[in-house]
């Protein structure tokens, strides 16, 4: 009888030491006595982060938040988000930093913070195969991929709807490389995404597809996701981004990724930068 | 509303509001739609494939074999990824475009890749059936003149089909849970509209607490449902399970 | 054919990933989650099953509508609620627990189920001798009667772990990387080699799920099974009842039957 009453004690206990609750003090402390940054990262979009063919967890957010978690004098713990819960995980502080590919727009400045400043800069193109769409005015009425949990299922619409009166269909697959081979197979006539990812993910088969009009049609920064007002939190963030764009280390893991030997070589120039080419987009966050 | 910590101020207008409520009530009729769909078709194949499976030919009952124990031993979500991804490119010329052009295709790719799974199961449900009808029975059905069809018709099936409503009935109703699978193909069911309200608005605990009620309500339901058709079917649940108190 | 070879001679990626050097995925992923779960519902899974079969309302009652409720709800939004909705009451925890807990929860339904009907199977008057032999009402549940029970409950048991671990792939869809992603990953980052992809995922299912099913079907054949998922009227069992109470509580809770 005894014995199994510790057993249900010791059951319960484990349960309840599961649910931690969170502390109310500042999260450079916490981070700080914890020893440990917990930083989520997706594992489906390369080359931001992916599972390789040896099974490695790898990409270049996953590079950027070990050097993150190595200024800040920590360890570092990578959560497993998706593009669903890289912005309600740190909404809920189930991780402190959310580096995910995530684009900064309106609605979810709302529901988190970013580090200073954003720090990949590309945009969204609308993917199709070569030659199939002239322009953006003959994707009026397709059928349109995006990821679930991505912007452009808000930002797609708005931009055709300045182009045709027809309105697109929209679908949303879990992940890109699963809209890449529904958008291959011909279930829907153009994908929706950020150009280096869709260039990563189509791999060999890139030379077949271009972005329709060669255009980006909505800006896509990547910001650092930190939990809201948490000033001390993303100032600290913000510094270390900041340091490591003075002295060369992100130069370092940007040409490790995308420079002309690296991974996933590119053309376009995705550093962090002051206007020039993305013109009056620049400053006008998306919805 | 504040409690146990929680990080969460409920919202109640999302679900009614445009466009969530119409993703919503799409939600739920492609939700009954690929549960009752799939539910007819495993069925028939089910039922035809375990007479396969009772009967003394060789061609046909060692395919029929062959295609229940491969498919029972692979997760249903294989099926629903296959019938999406690759199904449609082994067709002969012609037919792959037009499935993979088709709106609708992911709603027929899960309608097909839940019944391929449920279909075996069925299968030997109905199979366990047919070998519990008592060998006098048939006996007296071929005495009396019929068929080998019509004693399959008339006297097997009716008795096979009353003894093993009630496991039938349970897996109809994980037939009807599993339809939440299809959120893997983009078929726009409840589970999907329920985590695309979430991924826009972020804030999902509303509509996975309707959806969650709406699943457990349905499943419940049904299973009072099956027990009501038990009984007016006249199967005595109680003799055939060991009962002492 | 050869792209099948050379998807068999990259099995460490299917079965294990880059482990130890990088997280565990593939096959031995999924078997780690099944077993998991299996022994973790298991211990709940007897607790909810010998209150589903107590003859306290209080207890049964309870213990009727989890199951009941846990039965109804998909894997997946079992899964979503852990993955989803626990950090908003403040727990937090790593995705592969979340994924274990929920299957365990799913798991720990279905076992008491299993519990349930085997414990029914169990006579009475076992109890009656075992307590006549001077045996506590704790000692005789759990050196008679559970044994028994147990015996009767293995091939039911094992079905069930089959079943569970096809479930397993679900955590596919919160984006774990199981024998299921790792097929896809391929078939994605290889367009030609794509049925190859899925034949090997297929295969990795389809020999563990066959193993198994084989061992669930000797054990049928030596032991028979329970027929634990078609519904059973509320009943309970008198002679369990574990803890003693006072007379006068005892009266106002128990009803005798």
């Amino acid at each position: 009888m005894k014995r199994s009453s510790v057993i249900v004690l010791l059951s319960a206990l484990l349960l309840v030491s599961l649910v931690s609750l969170a502390a109310g003090e500042g999260l450079l402390d916490e981070v700080k006595k914890r020893g440990v940054v917990r930083i989520g990262i997706g594992n489906a979009t390369p080359p931001m982060n992916y599972i390789d063919e040896k099974g490695v967890w790898t990409g270049f957010d996953v590079d950027l938040g070990d050097e993150i978690a190595k200024r800040l004098g920590v360890k570092v713990e990578r959560v497993l988000v998706d593009n669903k819960t890289r912005i309600a995980f740190l909404a809920n502080r189930s991780i402190d930093i959310s580096l995910a590919n995530i684009s900064v727009t309106n609605s979810r400045q709302e529901q988190m913070d970013y580090a200073e400043p954003p720090y990949f800069w590309t945009g969204k193109i609308f993917y199709a195969k070569k030659g199939k769409f002239k322009s953006l005015k003959d994707l009026g009425g397709k059928k349109i991929g995006v990821d679930q949990g991505s912007n452009a299922f808000i930002a797609a619409p708005q931009e055709l709807a300045k182009h045709s009166d027809k309105k697109p269909e929209m679908l949303s697959f879990q992940n890109s490389a699963e809209g890449f081979l529904a958008l291959k197979q011909g279930k829907i006539d153009a994908y929706s995404q950020d150009a280096p990812i869709m260039a990563a993910v189509s791999g060999s088969l890139g030379a077949e597809y271009e972005a329709v009009a060669g255009m980006i049609y909505s800006p896509g920064l990547y910001g650092i996701g930190v939990p809201e007002n948490d000033s001390d939190w993303r100032d600290r963030i913000s510094f270390i981004l900041q340091d490591m764009l003075e002295d060369g280390t992100y130069e370092k893991l940007y040409l490790k990724w995308f420079g002309p030997k690296g991974t996933f070589p590119m053309s376009v120039n995705s550093r962090p930068r002051l206007s020039d080419t993305y013109g009056d987009m620049l400053f006008v966050w998306p919805d | 509303m504040k409690f146990l910590n929680l990080r969460y101020d409920f919202d109640w207008g999302i679900p009614f509001r445009e466009p969530y409520v119409g993703w919503l009530i799409t939600g739920v009729e492609l939700t009954f739609l690929i549960a009752a769909v799939t539910t007819v078709l495993s069925l028939l194949a089910g039922t035809v494939l375990a007479v396969l499976r009772t009967t003394r030919f060789k061609f046909l009952n060692i395919p029929a074999k062959i295609y229940v124990e491969t498919v029972r031993n692979i997760p249903g979500l294989f099926w629903l990824l296959f019938f999406y991804f690759i199904f449609p490119q082994m067709l002969p010329f012609g037919l792959t475009d037009v499935l993979n052009r088709y709106t609708y295709y992911s709603v027929v790719a899960g309608i097909l890749g839940l019944t391929v799974d449920n279909s075996a199961y069925v299968s030997d449900i109905v199979r366990t059936g047919l070998l519990s009808v008592p060998r006098g029975r048939i006996e007296a059905a071929v005495s009396t003149g019929l068929n080998r069809f019509q004693q399959i018709r008339y006297i097997i099936l009716p008795d096979a089909f009353r003894a093993i409503l009630p496991p039938l009935g349970t897996r109809m109703i994980h037939n009807f849970k599993n339809s939440s699978l299809c959120m893997a193909i983009a078929a726009p069911e409840l589970t999907w509209a329920t985590q695309q309200v979430e991924s826009i608005t972020f804030r999902g605990l509303e509509v996975t607490l309707l959806a969650t009620a709406f699943y457990i309500g349905i499943s419940l339901f049904l299973a009072i449902l099956m027990i009501r058709l038990e009984r007016f079917l006249k199967i005595d649940v109680t003799s055939m399970t060991q009962m002492r108190n | 054919m050869e792209f099948l070879f050379e998807q068999l001679a990259n099995w460490r990626f299917y079965l294990i990933g880059a482990y130890p050097n990088g997280p565990l995925t593939g096959l031995v992923l999924n078997i780690v989650l099944a077993v998991l779960s299996i022994v973790i519902g298991l211990f709940f899974g007897i607790l909810f099953g010998l209150g589903r079969t107590s003859c306290r309302g209080y207890l049964r009652h309870p213990c009727g509508l989890y199951v009941d409720v846990i039965r109804s709800t998909p894997l997946l939004l079992i899964l979503f609620w852990f993955y989803f909705f626990l950090p908003v009451v403040g727990a937090k925890m790593p995705l592969f627990w979340c994924a274990v807990i929920s299957l365990s929860v799913y798991a720990s339904a279905y076992q008491a189920e299993i519990v349930r009907a085997g414990i029914l199977t169990v006579p009475l008057g076992q109890m009656e001798a075992a307590l006549s032999t001077g045996m506590t009402r704790y000692q005789a549940v759990k050196l008679i009667i559970l044994p028994q029970a147990f015996k009767k409950m293995l091939p039911s048991f094992v079905s069930f772990f089959n079943s569970l671990f096809k479930s397993t792939s679900i955590v596919y869809i919160v984006g774990i990387v199981d024998l299921t992603r790792t097929g896809v990953i391929i078939s994605q980052r290889q367009p030609n080699r794509i049925y190859a992809a899925y034949i090997c995922m297929a295969m990795g299912f389809w020999i563990s799920c066959y193993l198994l099913s084989l061992a669930s079907q000797w054990l049928e054949k030596r032991l028979g099974i329970l027929d634990y998922e078609s519904y059973k009227p509320e009943i309970c069992r008198q002679d369990l009842v574990l803890l003693p109470l006072p007379k006068t509580v005892k009266r106002l809770l128990v009803s005798h039957k």
